[in-house]
């Protein structure tokens, strides 16, 4: 790979690069230590895939798992495997085939950021020891290169592996039948049953790459592709959030002094915290959209209990908002909650932060709709079902304990759900309707989180 | 698991500071143009030099230097788990590469334009400094077969145990997947060559690791030169040289 990049750079090229450094400009006028722009994509229907876009540099990577014995070795543990494709769509220099040495230089290091120093807990992928354990394996594949694979693909991998929810898996009691062989058989539970669970991780490896020139006293950050082939050497420092390194790579190329090196990790340390700060902004973005979809994913599954719901209690659900003239004008916000369903991907941090309690906000924005309701035909739309269903699990859910400001959102679909269940089985009580009315009642500044809404619809 | 006693002893008995016995020794294989064959401790690697030599596949052949070609395997008794054997691993494939790039570094690749030098490395028992060893092995190879050097390359690792740094960790100590470094380096230049890090660990352990393995370094370098010279002083001896 490296041998072809150095015939896409003339001499005169070369030779404007190594002279432009020494003025400290780059041929794209960033500043040695700047990183391109950093955009992240996730997909709106899966999980555990994100897109990685590095100035002109993209990287796609997909996190798959499959529930399958241990190693022998390892009985307690899940295993993690990368697997990296340089395919000739990204760049000529790359062949069809076999992955070349460029591609396993790229899965080691992604090995030794993410595996070897243990940022994921393997031992959490367990399911039944010695028997089914979570085989987690990320597929990079890069899809535009334009330097700096190494940062790329590792920032994609990382971005992937925080996107991706596995389902729950549960075992059943063992030894029901008596003293047989079997301990108990592991149950799946689909991801409309049980709130699918992310991986855990104990810290954010991001790699920083410097590209070296003129003996090493000059470097930039994030080399471009002509930069790179313009480099004497590479510098690869993989380095977490807290200042802490957990690999160097620096496989030959031109030799630097030990305190060049050192002061260079301690800038990727720095650079490290930037890039994770708008990486987690982009996944609390993407976090925001995934949670509002599953609300209308909910109502597409319970569509006949919600149709149910509708006939039976439908006036308990709609009445408390009749009487409030505030509603009714909130309700012009209402139908914003489909268009977010459908926004794919949250832009870098473009996606506001999940607020603790953050399902107020969607609250709000069903209670105007199902107050809107009176005014429309008989004939609802789907999504008004769910609304109602969202009120009544919201009113359950303000009930109990569990109603604590750092309430995960998924508790509350939980709530939803079952509501939903229950609706399906037989009529609510008469008594829901004093909780609904509760759950319904305006609080201030509610308008101003239904317009927070809007720009993300729009 | 104590690594390293009250008495300030490793489990091996050497201090923290304190590298293996090295062993260097020359013109072990005969069908090549260069060989040697290098011990620290238990950690034994063959290497063997062919070249510089006009290259096997003349579409690799360079204009402007000499084509580097690096082969890395290890026997199946190398280390305690017998493990299959399916092709190459990315293991061997990535100690191949940091090999290729120490030499590349190291030889005077522009004196040799279209050659290629091929470097075969074959690690007979790893007792931890694997990485170091084969550089180590590579370089003594290449002085061996006359090839023009800018420096001389000498690795040696270096380790985190009980919040102290360990020079050259044996399998024991680097099994315990604490920090872990290799570190290459041009003694005469004073400059690193080849730096690899594993593990997590705060920067300024880093930094104190990675100097102790820089003394590593130059010692190796010390004991490598003083074999080298002892080796040509003999070979002069025996063509009457002397």
């Amino acid at each position: 790979m490296q041998r072809d990049l150095d015939t896409l750079l003339s001499n005169s090229e070369r030779n404007f690069i190594l002279k432009a450094l020494k003025e400290e400009q780059r041929i794209d006028g960033r500043r040695p230590f700047d990183y391109r722009k950093i955009q992240y994509q996730f997909p709106a229907d899966e999980d555990g895939s994100a897109t990685v876009q590095l100035g002109a540099t993209r990287v796609m990577a997909v996190v798959t798992a499959a529930l399958e014995a241990p190693f022998p070795d390892r009985p307690n543990e899940g295993s993690l495997r990368f697997n990296v494709e340089l395919s000739p769509m990204a760049s000529p220099a790359f062949e069809v085939g076999r992955p070349g040495e460029a591609a396993l230089e790229a899965m080691r290091l992604l090995e030794r950021a993410l595996r070897d120093s243990r940022a994921v807990d393997l031992e959490a992928l367990c399911v039944l020891v010695g028997q089914k354990v979570w085989h987690v394996r990320v597929d990079v594949h890069v899809l535009d290169h334009a330097g700096n694979l190494a940062d790329a693909a590792g920032l994609a991998a990382l971005a992937a592996l925080m996107a991706f929810r596995r389902p729950e898996a549960s075992v059943a009691p063992g030894g029901g039948g008596g003293g047989g062989g079997e301990r108990g058989a592991v149950t799946l539970h689909a991801p409309d049953v049980r709130e699918p669970l992310p991986l855990s991780l104990h810290h954010l490896p991001l790699a920083v790459t410097f590209g070296l020139f003129e003996g090493g006293e000059a470097v930039v950050l994030d080399p471009s592709l002509k930069e790179a082939a313009a480099a004497a050497g590479m510098l690869t420092v993989i380095a977490t959030t807290h200042g802490e390194v957990c690999a160097l790579h620096k496989p030959g190329g031109i030799g630097i002094s030990l305190s060049q090196t050192m002061r260079l990790v301690r800038v990727a340390c720095a650079k490290a915290a930037e890039v994770a700060e708008g990486l987690r902004a982009a996944l609390r973005g993407h976090e925001t959209a995934r949670v509002a979809r599953r609300v209308c994913r909910r109502g597409a599954q319970g569509a006949d209990a919600g149709a149910l719901l509708d006939d039976a209690a439908g006036a308990v659900a709609v009445v408390p908002g009749l009487g409030d003239p505030g509603r009714a004008a909130a309700a012009a916000g209402g139908a914003h909650l489909d268009a977010l369903a459908g926004s794919s991907g949250a832009r870098n941090g473009s996606g506001g932060a999940l607020e603790p309690g953050g399902m107020d906000s969607s609250d709000a924005e069903e209670g105007s709709r199902t107050s809107a309701r009176p005014g429309e035909p008989r004939k609802l739309p789907r999504a008004g079902l769910v609304a109602a269903a969202a009120v009544v699990g919201g009113a359950r859910a303000r009930q109990g304990p569990s109603s604590l400001p750092e309430q995960a959102p998924g508790d509350n679909f939980e709530a939803i759900a079952a509501m939903i269940a229950g609706a399906a089985q037989g009529r609510p009580h008469s008594g829901d309707a004093l909780d609904l009315q509760a759950a319904v009642k305006p609080k201030s500044g509610k308008r101003a989180k239904v317009r927070k809404w809007q720009p993300l619809g729009t | 698991m104590e690594f390293v006693s009250p008495e300030g002893l490793r489990i091996d008995g050497r201090r923290p500071q304190e590298l293996r016995a090295l062993q260097c020794k020359f013109g072990v294989l005969s069908c090549c143009d260069g060989s040697a064959l290098f011990q620290a401790g238990n950690t034994k690697v063959f290497a063997a030099v062919y070249g510089p030599r006009v290259a096997d596949i003349r579409g690799q052949a360079l204009h402007d230097r000499a084509l580097i070609k690096c082969e890395y395997a290890h026997a199946a008794f190398s280390t305690g788990a017998a493990r299959r054997r399916r092709g190459r691993s990315r293991k061997s494939t990535e100690l191949a590469a940091l090999v290729r790039g120490a030499l590349e570094q190291t030889i005077l690749v522009e004196l040799l334009p279209r050659a290629q030098v091929e470097v075969c490395i074959q690690v007979l028992f790893a007792d931890g400094g694997v990485t170091a060893a084969c550089i180590n092995a590579a370089m003594l190879a290449v002085a061996d077969a006359g090839i023009p050097v800018r420096d001389m390359v000498a690795a040696c690792g270096a380790g985190h145990l009980e919040a102290m740094p360990l020079l050259d960790l044996n399998h024991t100590e680097a099994a315990t997947g604490g920090l872990e470094v290799c570190v290459a380096l041009h003694p005469a230049l004073d400059r690193v060559v080849l730096l690899q890090a594993d593990a997590k660990a705060s920067v300024d352990t880093l930094e104190a690791v990675t100097t102790l393995a820089l003394q590593g370094c130059k010692a190796a370098a010390g004991a490598m030169r003083e074999a080298l010279l002892q080796h040509v002083r003999s070979l002069a001896a025996r063509r009457g040289a002397i």
